[in-house]
């Protein structure tokens, strides 16, 4: 598969469907980081990439596509923040409001921080993997986690909390390590 | 900053009390140096996800080969346990086509019972393959490939080419592939909570090489997402890393023999009970992912492609209450 025409459109080209899938998990790491849940966080990139997607043609590939991309989401995730239900959220406003400019820093340095992580779960054992994905990717209840690998709940949150502070210290690690 | 960390984690797997909420709100409007953390925790929290769904991703691509053969896939394996001789046992509700079955609520009160999603026999269709993956509903598309009325049982779909694929890994072109996506968001108002529900796709294949040939990999697909259809044709294949569930059946074929022999090839997924929509995937290609023997594509054809849904009462004792 490889074509990706809309028939009696004209279809983006080929660069600009490469930067907008390889920007993915930045958009969505800034969608998440600024709103605080993922839920949220996941309705604002997918307005996002349905933005994105129609305005194909204003991008000047002359420039870096993620900062263009960046703006179309803060754009997406101040609407969540104006038509979102107030008992629904994490964040109050004025610091959803706040988050928005931070996480603009933290997207940009998404890619180095993938590919770090990478390094990072490599090393992980298959358990602490299993643990760390029905958690992170199934989305299962602690309480689910705790039966399903025969370990108390209160051990399922400890050993989740100190696996993802390793990874986070390790990331770091690997950062510094190409750095230096 | 620990106890951040704890209310951005608690967050993520229930609802922050009151009292909770404040803290975290307090800590964050407060604190810049918070705000930066949290940032970076929670644009970490995507990274960390992606990279496991992307491993999982990798298995489950691995297992598509012939060790894995009729193997179901699902997040959810409790589902799979249902067995497959009381779905043999079920009863058939009906047949119906694909657009009065959005009419009809999904039958309850029996043991297992089906009912017709969608059902094509590509009768009506002629001239190529709209190329690309699909843009919305209701059309297929894909690799070049043809319709065609010459089958002795009617209509089909003939396989001509591997297109190699952008968005993969490898861009390898592996396999001849067609699409469709079928809306399923009305079914989850109309699923009974107390049912397994069940998707079971299949295909009949043919292959007309009169004399047999390299093995061509005949498969069928199925994936689950949620959100909206539109969201995914530019993002295909990479989309793939926010399936809900999805499963995989094949047969390889090397052609000779009864040329008219249909393949039937078929597959089964639990329906999540988030999803909103499947995406149906048939296609012919290389029996191995990584391998460079060309392919010998323009003899092998798909027809007769559905879609059905089974349902089946969680509680053996529950069913005894419900017989009919």
């Amino acid at each position: 598969m490889s074509s990706f025409t809309e028939p009696g459109q004209n279809a983006p080209d080929a660069a600009f469907v490469l930067a907008l899938t390889e920007s993915q998990t930045a958009l969505r790491a800034y969608c998440e980081a600024s709103l605080g849940n993922r839920e949220e966080g996941k309705d604002a990139w997918q307005r996002t990439n349905v933005v994105l997607w129609r305005k194909a043609g204003e991008w000047d590939q002359k420039k870096r596509f993620l900062p263009w991309a960046l703006a179309v989401a803060r754009y997406e995730v101040l609407a969540v923040i104006r038509d979102r239900q107030r008992d629904l959220l994490v964040f109050d406003e004025d610091v959803a409001l706040a988050m928005v400019d931070e996480s603009l820093h933290v997207a940009e340095t998404v890619g180095a921080r993938r590919d770090a992580l990478a390094l990072c779960t490599e090393k992980l054992q298959p358990r602490h993997r299993d643990v760390l994905s029905a958690h992170y990717v199934l989305g299962h209840p602690h309480a689910e986690i705790a039966a399903s690998h025969r370990m108390r709940l209160s051990a399922v949150k400890v050993l989740l909390m100190r696996l993802r502070r390793s990874l986070a210290d390790c990331i770091e690690r690997r950062l510094n390590e190409q750095t230096a | 900053m620990p106890r951040l960390n704890e209310l951005l984690v608690e967050s993520r797997t229930r609802q922050l009390s009151a009292a909770e909420r404040k803290e975290l709100n307090d800590i964050l409007r407060t604190r810049p140096e918070a705000r930066a953390a949290a940032a970076q925790w929670l644009a970490d929290d995507v990274v960390l996800t992606e990279d496991l769904r992307t491993a999982q991703m990798e298995a489950l691509v691995d297992a598509d080969t012939p060790q894995g053969a009729g193997r179901v896939i699902t997040k959810y394996r409790s589902w799979f346990q249902w067995s497959t001789t009381a779905a043999a046992a079920g009863v058939v509700v009906g047949f119906l086509c694909a657009s009065m079955a959005w009419a009809i609520a999904v039958p309850r009160g029996a043991v297992t019972e089906w009912m017709m999603l969608f059902q094509d026999g590509f009768e009506d269709k002629n001239g190529p393959l709209a190329p690309g993956f699909p843009f919305r509903t209701g059309v297929w598309s894909g690799d070049p490939a043809e319709y065609s009325a010459k089958l002795k049982n009617g209509g089909g779909l003939r396989f001509i080419q591997a297109v190699g694929d952008r968005n993969s890994r490898n861009g390898r072109a592996n396999s001849c592939d067609a699409f469709r996506i079928l809306d399923l968001s009305h079914l989850k108002t109309q699923l009974d909570p107390d049912t397994e529900s069940i998707l079971e796709f299949s295909a009949e294949f043919l292959d007309t090489r009169p004399k047999p040939g390299r093995p061509v990999h005949l498969a069928c697909h199925i994936y689950l997402f949620e959100g909206k259809p539109e969201t995914l044709q530019p993002l295909w294949p990479v989309a793939l890393r926010d399936v809900l569930g999805s499963s995989v059946g094949y047969e390889d074929s090397v052609g000779g023999g009864d040329t008219g022999r249909e393949i039937k090839v078929s597959t089964r997924c639990a329906l999540h009970t988030k999803a909103d929509y499947a995406v149906i995937h048939v296609g012919a290609g290389r029996v191995t992912r990584n391998g460079t023997e060309p392919l010998d594509l323009g003899a092998q054809y798909v027809s007769n492609v559905q879609v059905a849904l089974k349902t089946q009462a969680l509680s053996g004792k529950r069913l005894l209450g419900r017989s009919p």
